[in-house]
Parts: C-alpha cells; sequence; structure tokens
C-alpha cells in the first residue's frame, strides 16, 4: 500500500480497490456504532437512568429519520427538507455561539493565564492582524512598509509549518508503531 | 523508478526510512538500558486529572474526536486511542470509569474495543459496559454538542480532548470552564489547537499531542518513538538549516 500511494501510476487500481474495501468497512462500523449507541439508550430508558428523557428524544428522532428516510429514499427532497430544517437552524445557532464564545475567550485569556509572553504575544499579534486585515496600510503605497508587511504577513505561515512539521513527525512515529503492531490492539 | 517521484516525494521517503531507522535503533538501544522517567507538564497534569478522579471517585471524560474515516481517511483521527487505553488501565476500578465520546463510526469501534481489551487484559470482563465508549454525532456540529451537554454532570472530574477535532471544540472547553472542570486538549489540527489555548486549560502542541501516552504508560515501543522523533527533529533541523544556506549560496534552485 506504501509503495502504491508512491508510484500511482502503477499502484493506482490497487489504490482504488483497497480504498473501495475501506469505504465499506467504516459503513459497517457505523452502522455497528449506531447500533449499540441505539441499543445504550434503550437500555438508559427501560432502567430509569438519571436523562433517561434525553435517551427517549435520540430514540424517537432516530427511529422516526430511519423509517422516514427507508421509505422516501435518501435522496427525496421531503424527506431532505425535513431533516434539514431541524438540523440548519441548530447548527446556525451553535455557529453563532461559537463566534459569541471566541468574543470572550479573547478577552478571558489575560483574566485566566494572566500577562505571560503567550497571551501578550497573543494579543499584539491580533490586533496587528486586525489593522493588516483592513487594507489600510497595503493602500498607502509605501514600498519600504510593503516589504514589512510581507513579511509579518508570513510569519504565522512559518509558525504553522514548523507546528506541522511536529504533527508529522509525530504521526509517522505513530504509524510505524501501529503498522508493526507495537500500538497494541485492543485485546492487549 | 524513483526519477519518477516529485523532490517532495522523494524527501517524504527519505524521511520515512530515516524515521524507520530511529526507531529500530532505539528499540534496540531500550533493551539494553531501562526506560527514565520523563518529566512532561502534560504528564503531570494528565496524571493530576487521574489523582482527582480516582481520589474523589469522580469520572474523567474523553473526547476522541470526529474524524478518523469520516471525511478522508486521518490517521491523527487514531492519536486519542492510546491516551484512552493508558488512562483506562488506571482507572478501570474506580467508582465511575472513564467515559469517552467518539464522534466516528470506526473510532466508536476501535475505541469500544481498547475499552473491553482492557477488562479482558485486568480479567474483569463482567465489569465491561458498552456505554463508557460511545459515538456521539457524527459531524462537528453535533459531535461538539453531544460532548458538551455531557460536561455539566457533576460526576465529571475532567476533560481530555484528544484526536481530530474543528475549532468548534471551543464549545465543550467553554462548558468544562463554566463549571470549574480541568481540560487538556491534546488536538491533533492547527486550528483545533488554537482553539486548545481556550479558558484555563493545558494545550498540547505539535509532536506532543501524540506523546502524551508515551510519558504516561511508559511503553517500550512508545518510549523508543519518543526518541527517534527527537532524533527526526534533529535531523529536519539540520536539513532545514542546510537547506537554507545551500539556498542562500545560489546552490539550489
Amino acid at each position: 500500500m506504501l509503495a502504491a500511494m508512491f508510484f500511482v501510476p502503477q499502484g493506482g487500481s490497487i489504490l482504488a480497490t483497497v480504498l473501495n474495501w475501506m469505504i465499506i468497512v467504516a459503513g459497517v462500523a457505523l452502522l455497528v456504532a449506531i447500533a449499540s449507541l441505539v441499543l445504550t439508550h434503550l437500555r438508559f430508558i427501560a432502567n430509569g437512568k438519571k436523562g433517561f428523557l434525553l435517551s427517549l428524544v435520540l430514540v424517537i428522532s432516530f427511529l422516526a429519520t430511519l423509517v422516514f428516510g427507508l421509505l422516501r429514499g435518501v435522496d427525496d427532497p421531503v424527506f431532505l427538507k425535513w431533516v434539514g430544517a431541524v438540523i440548519r437552524p441548530i447548527e446556525t445557532a451553535l455557529l453563532g455561539l461559537v463566534a459569541l464564545v471566541m468574543m470572550s475567550a479573547a478577552l478571558k485569556i489575560f483574566r485566566e493565564r494572566g500577562w505571560s509572553a503567550l497571551t501578550v504575544s497573543f494579543g499584539v499579534s491580533a490586533i496587528i492582524f486586525l489593522i493588516l486585515g483592513l487594507g489600510f496600510l497595503q493602500n498607502l503605497n509605501f514600498p519600504a512598509l510593503n516589504g514589512v508587511i510581507t513579511f509579518v504577513e508570513g510569519l504565522p505561515m512559518i509558525g504553522a509549518r514548523g507546528l506541522l512539521i511536529g504533527i508529522g513527525i509525530g504521526l509517522l512515529m505513530m504509524a510505524f508503531r501501529v503498522l508493526f503492531g507495537m500500538e497494541g490492539s485492543g485485546n492487549d | 523508478m524513483l526519477s519518477t517521484l516529485t523532490l517532495n516525494d522523494q524527501l517524504a521517503l527519505a524521511l520515512g526510512l530515516a524515521g524507520l531507522l530511529f526507531l529500530l535503533i532505539n528499540l534496540l538501544l531500550l533493551k539494553r538500558n531501562p526506560p527514565k522517567h520523563i518529566p512532561e507538564p502534560a504528564k503531570e497534569a494528565v496524571e493530576n486529572l487521574l489523582h482527582v478522579s480516582s481520589e474523589q471517585g469522580k469520572r474523567l471524560v474523553v473526547g476522541l474526536g470526529q474524524n478518523l474515516t469520516n471525511a478522508s481517511f486521518d490517521l491523527s483521527g487514531a492519536s486519542g486511542l492510546s491516551l484512552q487505553r493508558a488512562l483506562l488501565k488506571r482507572s478501570l476500578f474506580n467508582d465511575h470509569p472513564l467515559q469517552s465520546f467518539s464522534g466516528d463510526g470506526v473510532l466508536a469501534c476501535l475505541s469500544r474495543m481498547a475499552v473491553h481489551g482492557a477488562y479482558r487484559g485486568a480479567l474483569a470482563s463482567e465489569l465491561f459496559d458498552g456505554s463508557l465508549s460511545q459515538l456521539s454525532g457524527t459531524s462537528h456540529m453535533a459531535y461538539t454538542a453531544s460532548l458538551a451537554n455531557y460536561i455539566p454532570d457533576t460526576s465529571n472530574a475532567g476533560l481530555l480532548l484528544a484526536g481530530q477535532m474543528s475549532p468548534v471544540i471551543l464549545l465543550a472547553l467553554d462548558q468544562a470552564d463554566r463549571h470549574s472542570l480541568p481540560a487538556i486538549s491534546a488536538i491533533a489540527s492547527l486550528s483545533g489547537q488554537a482553539a486548545g489555548f481556550f479558558g484555563s486549560s493545558v494545550n498540547l502542541m505539535g509532536e506532543d499531542v501524540f506523546n502524551a501516552e508515551g510519558k504516561l504508560a511508559q511503553r517500550k515501543a512508545s518510549l523508543a518513538s519518543l526518541s527517534a522523533q527527537d532524533w527526526l527533529r534533529i535531523t529536519i533541523s539540520i536539513g532545514l538549516l542546510l537547506g537554507a544556506i545551500l539556498k542562500m549560496g545560489g546552490v539550489l534552485p
């Protein structure tokens, strides 16, 4: 598989086949996980566990979606509209909440973590990039200033590359541990 | 055949082979020398969480993320599994064992296998409960909403986020902050790592995301890969410096 990924022209067909296998396995795994989830919540309801009403909502909504989907088909516009009418407002509300939480997080970082090198550099860089984002400085057309702006705008990319190299190294080692069975299976 | 590879492919191949070589050397070295104790802030933070959990008889909540096979296959999505196993081994017989949430079908099945394996390994299969490893929503929003809903439970001792997550996970961290629940984030994406700075949570960055288990469990394979990582880091740093010098000298195009 590794060799096929490097030599795509020669190993392309193998990759496509294995990818199909992976999609099937992932689909079956999702079904197993959903069945397990529903059984767990049915058990919560049967035992009257604290918060079992939420389990009831989950099971009812799951069954309604399943039956509706089976009867009308997953591509049916009415089915999609019905599911979308439930999911979209919730997701939009959550996104709005994320915006508010991010704003409060920016203020809270100083209260929670104090005035450290990290928090000060965060605050300063946030202000700098907010100003750069306005585009006012770029419109002044000073060649020397434009050079500085280009340099500053490249800084986040340098940091991100450093972090990505770190993530890549960690991932490579984890992949080797998985590949050679050193990571340990669920049965160890 | 190698000539058909791009420069990036050749570099990736060389780094992969170097990583493999370093791992094998470190495994051999570890056979001769017993593993050392590695002090590490993240390890201390996780151990503190475990301590609180066992002392107060409360539960540790682990979010394993929601992307192993959801969008595309991403191995970093499984980074929380080894950490879950290491933590679970220490909390098997607590009043409230560790509770994990996965937002991906494959991840949920693997996590369940890990939980079952831990109980079977401790000869306590009868204590295994499938609800200890649950599937939550399979999208960013649904996963975060499901996890955030579980956090206010008074029997929780702490929150650990380990795996591939979107920055929306801020909502879960905010919820933990509001309920004074200590949180540690070991998120394997850049935007997720930025979100991990929220509130007073301990945030792991870069390769540390994959290191916490090695430092916690002190398994030979994990410790060898930690040393191999350091060697690889040094190799890459030297390579980058050499590349910069050659580029400035006009040797490289």
